[in-house]
C-alpha cells in the first residue's frame, strides 16, 4: 500500500516530466490501491460488459473475456456505458501561485485532470477539454480515442496560467456550448465573488450537467504560514497589504472556512459534487470522487 | 530616594527604549509575499487591526516596565534620610542619651531600667563602625562632649549617676543634637534610652525637639525603650505640711499623695519622727508616730492626712513611708522638717484703756482659752503708748501699733531699729492717727509704706476688705476660698486715703472701691505692714468697721497670718527641692563659729559607709549658712556649739512629686509626635539592629520592586501567551 500511497503523492508524481506518464503513474497507483480497499468489488473493466443472454447479437460477444473466463459476455454499447467528460480547467493567473515553489495549484489541477483523463479514456469515456481565464483559451471536443489522451496532454502541458479570473464567464460559455448532458469536471480556486459562480454551477446543474467541482487551493492558502510583518501581494489585481500574519491567521482562516463552507452547502443543494483540495494532498481523493460519481450515474 | 548600584539607572533608561526601537523598527520591515487569496485578508483587516494594535501596545508597555523594574530593581533604591552616607560601615558621630531620673532605678527581673539600658548601650557600642564618635549624654547633666574612646564611653556608661532634678528628655536630645553638630562625620545617629514614662516627655517641649530633629533629617533618632509596659509600683510623693513652723503647741499636719501603678492594692503608711537624742539619720533613729492603711484601685491616687501633736519646741525631722517592698524604691517614703515653736511673743501698743482697745486683735492671736491651756500661737503683751518709750523690743517678735497717734520721734527711732534688726512692725491708723501732718516726718517716711492724708468715708457700708489676689502670705489661708469669703459683711465706714511710697511699698490688699486697705514696706530685715482702717474700736463709738466683730472668722485668720508674717515665719522655709540652695539662719552666731552638716546617705548608693559632716561657716553679711549641696534626697541636719546655746536646725529635701510617676506614654502618642522625624522605636537588640540598618540603608524598596516585577512578568507571560494562543 505504501508504494500506492507515493503514487498519488503529488511531489512524487511531480518527479515524472512527461505529463502522460505522470497520470498513467497516478492511475495506476490509484487503481492498484484500490484492488486492496474496500473498492476491490468495484471493477472498471468488468463495468464494460454483461452477462450473454439469448437474444443478444453474438457478434457483440467480447472473445478476449471468453478467452479469460470460459464465460460468454457481451460488451455494453457506449450509450450505455460511457459518460462524455469535461475538464474544465480554470487557468487564471492566481492558479499559477505555489507557496513551496514546486507544484502550483495549476500543476496540481493539470495532473489531476490528466490522470482523470487517463482513467475516462480506459473507460472509453469521451473526454473534453476547456480551457478559461477571462478568456476561453482552448478548447478539445470530447472523444473517447486512445489519442484523445495525448491531444489533452499536449494542450494541458503547454498551458501557463495568465490573466484574470472569469470563471462565471467560462461556465457560461461552456453551458451554451454543450447540448448533451455531460459530467463537467472543474478545476478551480474560485478566488472570484461568489454569488456569480454559484449561479453559474446552478445553470449547469440545471442543463442536465453532472458537475464536480474541485476547489484547488495552495497549501499556503489553506494554513496561511507566515509569520510576522508581511506585504501581501494579490497576482491578478496587483492589490498589497501589509499585515501582521500572525495576528491576521485565525481571522483568515475563519474567513477561509466561511467561503468553503458556502460552496460545499450551495454543491450541496444543487446536487454538485463538492472537492476541496489542496496541492499537498493526494490525488486518490480526487479519483474517488470521479468513480463514485459515474458509478452512481449508472 | 538613594540608590546602592545607580549605574543601573542609567542602564535603564537605555535599555527601556529598546522594546520601543524594535517595535517601531520591526513595523517597518515587512517581506513581500504573492498571495491569491488576499481578499479574505482585506475583509477583517481593519477589525484586526485595531485589536492588534492594542495587544502590541499592551505587551510592549509590560515589557518595557519590566525592563524599568528590573534595572530598578539592580541599582537597589531606598529611602533614606537626606544627606546619610552611602554604606552601613561608615563611621557615624553617635550621641547615647540615657534618662537618669530616679524612676530608672525601677527594678524588673532583677534589673532596674538603668541597668537595661547600659546593657543595651553596651552591646551598642560594640556594633557602631570603626573610628565612630561617641558622646554619653544624660539627663542628670549639662554639658556633653565626645568620649575619647570607645573604653572611656563604656566606662561612662557603666558610671550613669541617678539625678534628682533631671531634665527632659526633648531638652537632652536638643543638647545631644548640639554635640554631634560639633563633629565632622557626616552621619549622625542618636539613641535614646527611655523607660517612655510621661514625666519624662512634657509635651510642652516635644515641638523644639521635633523642630530640631526635622531640620536635621540626616540624623538618624532610635529610641529603645527599656520601660516596663506593665509594671507594677506604689508611690509616696508630693508631702505637704500645714505650717513648716508651728508655734505654741498647735499640732503639726501633713498629708501625703498615695499613687498606684497596677493592680488594686491596700497599702500602710506610716509617719516616723526623728528623735530628739539621735545624732544620726539612721532609720532606726526614728520612731513611728502614727499608721493607716489606705485601698487603691488599679492606678489609683488618694491623698493621706496624719497629724502629729505634742511636739516639743525645736526642729523636727521625719518621714511618711509604705511598708510594702516595691520595685522602685525611691519613690516609697517623702522626708519632712517642721519647727516647733513657742507661742509667738507680740508686743501690742494700744490707746488707754489698751486691753480694752486690743481686745479683738488679743483674742484673735491668742484666745482666752488657748492660753490658759497654754496651746495659743501667739503671746500677747498689750502696753500703752505711754509705756511704749520704756518698753523693751528685745523679746518680741513683732509690734502691733494700735490706732497710734504721731509718736515722738525718738520712739520712732527705737522703732525703726526694731524692725531693721529683724522684728515686725504692724500698724492700725484709726482716729487717732489725725492730724495727718503729724506723720510727715523724716523717720516715718523710712518707716511708713505710705502717710495718712484724709478720712474717707462709706458710711452705707458699701465699702469692705477685697483683695485682689491672694498671693501673699498673710492672705495665703484664703487662696481656696476665694471668691467666696463674705468681705461684705464686715463693711468698712472710714478709712484712711494714705500718700504710698511708690518706690519701696506695695499693696498687700484693697477694699471694694480699688483704695489700698494693707500695705507693706520692708526696712533692713524686718517689715513693716500698714492697714489704713482700725481693729481696736470700743463699744459705743462710732466704728470704723465692722472687721473684728460678730462671726468675724476672716479677721481672725487674718490676723494670725499677720502675725505669723510679721514674725518671720514666712521666711522660713524647712522643706526643698533636689539642688535648690538652702540658706540657713545663724543670726546671733558668731560669724567665726563653724556649722557641721549632716547629710543623708545616698539611696542610690548602696553599701556606702557614713560620711563625716561638712563644716560649713556663716555668711557675716547675711547672717546666713549656705548650704551648697543638696544632691541627695532625705534630712540633712545643721549643727553647731553644745550645751544649751547649741545651734540645732535642718531641712529636708525630696524629689518633685512629678518623679515618682510611672505612667507610660502610649506608644501611639509617642509615634504621633515623632512620626515626621521617622520613630524608630525598639525594644530588643534585635529590634534596633533592624530599625537601625533600616535607618542607616533607609527603608528598602528592593522588595517591593521585586514582587511588582514579578507581577508584571506574569501579567507580560499570561498576555503573550493568550494572544498568541489566539493567533495559533
Amino acid at each position: 500500500m505504501s508504494s500506492v500511497v507515493k503514487y498519488l503523492k503529488p511531489e512524487v508524481a511531480r518527479q515524472i516530466k512527461r505529463l502522460d506518464l505522470r497520470a498513467e503513474f497516478i492511475v495506476k497507483g490509484f487503481l492498484q490501491g484500490l484492488h486492496a480497499s474496500p473498492f476491490q468489488g468495484f471493477s472498471v473493466e468488468f463495468s464494460e460488459h454483461r452477462k450473454y443472454v439469448p437474444g443478444d447479437d453474438p457478434l457483440d460477444i467480447d472473445w478476449l473475456v471468453y478467452a479469460k473466463t470460459d464465460k460468454y459476455y457481451v460488451k455494453k454499447f457506449e450509450a450505455e456505458t460511457n459518460i462524455t467528460g469535461f475538464l474544465a480547467m480554470d487557468a487564471s493567473r492566481s492558479m499559477g501561485y505555489t507557496y513551496r515553489g514546486e507544484m502550483t495549484k495549476f500543476d496540481y489541477a493539470v495532473c489531476l485532470a490528466a490522470a482523470l483523463c487517463y482513467l475516462m479514456i480506459r473507460q472509453q469515456d469521451p473526454v473534453g477539454l476547456w480551457v478559461f481565464d477571462e478568456v476561453v483559451r482552448r478548447t478539445l471536443a470530447p472523444q473517447s480515442r486512445r489519442s484523445q489522451l495525448g491531444n489533452v496532454l499536449s494542450v494541458l502541458a503547454k498551458l501557463t496560467p495568465t490573466g484574470k479570473t472569469d470563471i462565471v464567464g467560462g461556465l457560461n460559455r461552456m453551458s451554451g456550448v454543450l447540448h448533451r448532458a455531460s459530467l463537467i469536471m472543474i478545476f478551480s480556486d474560485l478566488l472570484a465573488e461568489e454569488e456569480p459562480i454559484i449561479k453559474a454551477l446552478y445553470r449547469l446543474k440545471h442543463r442536465g450537467h453532472d458537475v464536480i467541482l474541485f476547489h484547488i487551493l495552495d497549501e499556503a492558502e489553506v494554513r496561511f504560514p507566515f509569520t510576522g510583518m508581511v506585504e501581501l501581494e494579490d497576482p491578478e489585481t496587483l492589490d498589497r497589504l501589509e499585515v501582521d500574519a500572525t495576528g491576521v491567521q485565525a481571522e483568515y482562516l475563519r474567513e477561509l472556512e466561511q467561503f468553503r463552507e458556502r460552496y460545499r452547502r450551495e454543491c450541496l443543494r444543487a446536487g454538485i459534487d463538492y472537492v476541496p483540495l489542496d496541492t499537498s494532498m493526494p490525488f486518490d481523493k480526487a479519483l474517488t470522487e470521479y468513480l463514485l460519481r459515474r458509478r452512481a450515474r449508472f | 530616594m538613594a540608590f546602592v548600584t545607580p549605574l543601573f539607572l542609567w542602564l535603564g533608561a537605555a535599555l527601556v527604549g529598546i522594546p520601543l526601537v524594535l517595535h517601531l523598527v520591526m513595523r517597518r520591515q515587512s517581506r513581500r509575499v504573492t498571495f491569491p487569496a488576499l481578499r479574505f485578508v482585506r475583509s477583517r483587516f481593519q477589525v484586526v487591526r485595531r485589536r492588534l494594535r492594542l495587544r502590541h501596545w499592551i505587551l510592549l508597555i509590560l515589557r518595557m516596565a519590566l525592563l524599568f523594574f528590573l534595572c530598578l530593581l539592580l541599582a537597589r533604591p531606598s529611602l533614606r534620610p537626606e544627606g546619610a552616607g552611602a554604606g552601613e560601615e561608615s563611621p557615624v558621630a553617635a550621641a547615647l542619651v540615657f534618662d537618669t531620673a530616679p524612676r530608672m532605678t525601677y527594678r524588673h527581673r532583677n534589673q532596674t531600667r538603668l541597668e537595661a539600658a547600659q546593657e543595651i548601650a553596651e552591646w551598642l557600642l560594640t556594633q557602631l563602625p570603626p573610628d565612630s564618635e561617641i558622646g554619653v549624654v544624660d539627663s542628670g547633666t549639662s554639658s556633653a562632649a565626645f568620649a575619647v574612646d570607645r573604653a572611656a564611653a563604656r566606662k561612662q556608661i557603666g558610671r550613669l549617676p541617678i539625678s534628682l532634678r533631671p531634665a527632659s528628655l526633648p531638652e537632652t536630645i536638643v543638647k545631644a543634637h548640639e554635640l554631634l553638630k560639633t563633629s565632622p562625620l557626616e552621619r549622625r545617629e542618636i539613641y535614646v534610652f527611655t523607660d517612655l514614662a510621661a514625666t519624662a516627655w512634657p509635651e510642652e517641649q516635644i515641638a523644639q525637639a521635633k523642630r530640631v530633629l526635622e531640620d536635621e533629617s540626616r540624623t538618624g533618632v532610635y529610641f529603645v525603650d527599656v520601660g516596663v509596659p506593665q509594671q507594677e509600683d506604689a508611690a509616696i510623693s508630693d508631702l505637704r505640711l500645714g505650717r513648716e513652723v508651728t508655734a505654741g503647741g498647735n499640732p503639726v499636719e501633713l498629708e501625703v499623695e498615695c499613687r498606684r501603678f497596677g493592680k488594686p492594692t491596700s497599702l500602710t503608711v506610716a509617719v516616723f519622727l526623728r528623735s530628739a537624742e539621735s545624732r544620726t539619720d539612721a532609720t532606726d533613729s526614728y520612731v513611728k508616730r502614727s499608721q493607716r492603711t489606705i485601698e487603691l484601685e488599679t492606678d489609683g491616687v488618694a491623698r493621706l492626712p496624719f497629724s502629729l501633736g505634742n511636739l516639743s519646741p525645736g526642729i523636727h525631722q521625719g518621714f511618711v513611708a509604705m511598708e510594702e517592698e516595691t520595685p522602685l524604691p525611691a519613690n516609697d517614703r517623702a522626708y519632712f522638717t517642721v519647727e516647733v515653736r513657742g507661742a509667738v511673743p507680740i508686743l501690742i501698743a494700744a490707746p488707754q484703756p489698751p486691753n480694752r482697745h486690743a481686745l479683738y486683735l488679743s483674742q484673735a492671736l491668742a484666745p482666752e482659752a488657748f492660753r490658759r491651756a497654754g496651746t495659743a500661737t501667739f503671746d500677747c503683751s498689750i502696753v500703752t503708748y505711754e509705756e511704749l518709750a520704756a518698753t523693751d523690743f528685745t523679746n518680741c517678735a513683732a509690734m502691733v501699733l494700735l490706732d497710734p497717734p504721731p509718736l515722738p520721734e525718738p520712739i520712732w527711732n527705737r522703732i525703726e531699729d526694731a524692725v531693721r534688726s529683724g522684728k515686725g512692725l504692724a500698724l492700725f491708723l484709726g482716729r487717732r492717727a489725725s492730724p495727718a501732718e503729724g506723720w510727715n516726718t523724716a523717720s516715718l517716711r523710712r518707716i511708713l509704706p505710705g502717710r495718712p492724708v484724709i478720712q474717707a468715708r462709706a458710711p452705707a457700708g458699701d465699702v469692705y476688705l477685697a483683695p485682689r489676689d491672694y498671693s501673699h502670705y498673710a492672705l495665703s489661708p484664703f487662696r481656696p476660698l476665694a471668691g467666696s469669703i463674705p468681705w461684705d459683711l464686715f463693711p468698712v465706714y472710714r478709712y484712711w486715703l494714705m500718700e504710698i511710697d511708690s518706690q519701696s511699698a506695695y499693696v498687700v490688699a484693697e477694699y471694694s472701691d480699688g483704695r489700698p486697705a494693707i500695705l507693706e514696706k520692708t526696712l533692713g530685715r524686718g517689715r513693716v505692714l500698714l492697714a489704713t482702717t482700725p481693729v481696736s474700736d470700743l463699744p459705743g463709738e462710732a466704728p470704723w468697721n465692722l472687721l473684728p466683730v460678730g462671726q468675724a472668722w476672716p479677721f481672725v485668720i487674718l490676723a494670725n497670718q499677720l502675725g505669723m508674717y510679721l514674725s518671720g515665719a514666712a521666711d522660713i522655709r524647712l522643706n526643698y527641692l533636689p539642688y535648690e540652695i538652702v540658706e540657713a539662719p545663724a543670726s546671733g552666731r558668731d560669724s567665726a563659729a563653724t556649722f557641721l552638716l549632716e547629710r543623708p546617705p545616698d539611696i542610690f548608693a548602696a553599701g556606702v559607709s557614713p560620711e563625716p559632716p561638712v563644716r560649713l561657716q556663716s555668711d557675716p553679711a547675711t547672717g546666713r549658712v549656705l548650704v551648697p549641696s543638696t544632691d541627695r534626697v532625705g534630712n540633712y541636719r545643721l549643727r553647731a556649739g553644745i550645751g544649751e546655746s547649741a545651734y540645732d536646725w535642718g531641712f529636708s529635701v525630696n524629689f518633685a512629686a512629678r518623679e515618682a510617676d510611672l505612667t507610660r506614654l502610649p506608644e501611639e502618642r509617642f509615634r504621633e509626635w515623632f512620626g515626621a522625624a521617622g520613630t524608630r522605636l525598639a525594644r530588643t537588640r534585635q529590634q534596633l539592629t533592624r530599625e537601625v540598618s533600616a535607618g542607616r540603608s533607609g527603608f528598602d524598596l528592593v522588595p517591593y520592586l521585586a514582587f511588582l516585577f514579578v507581577m508584571i512578568f506574569a501579567a507580560e507571560q499570561v498576555l503573550a501567551n493568550r494572544f498568541y494562543a489566539e493567533r495559533k
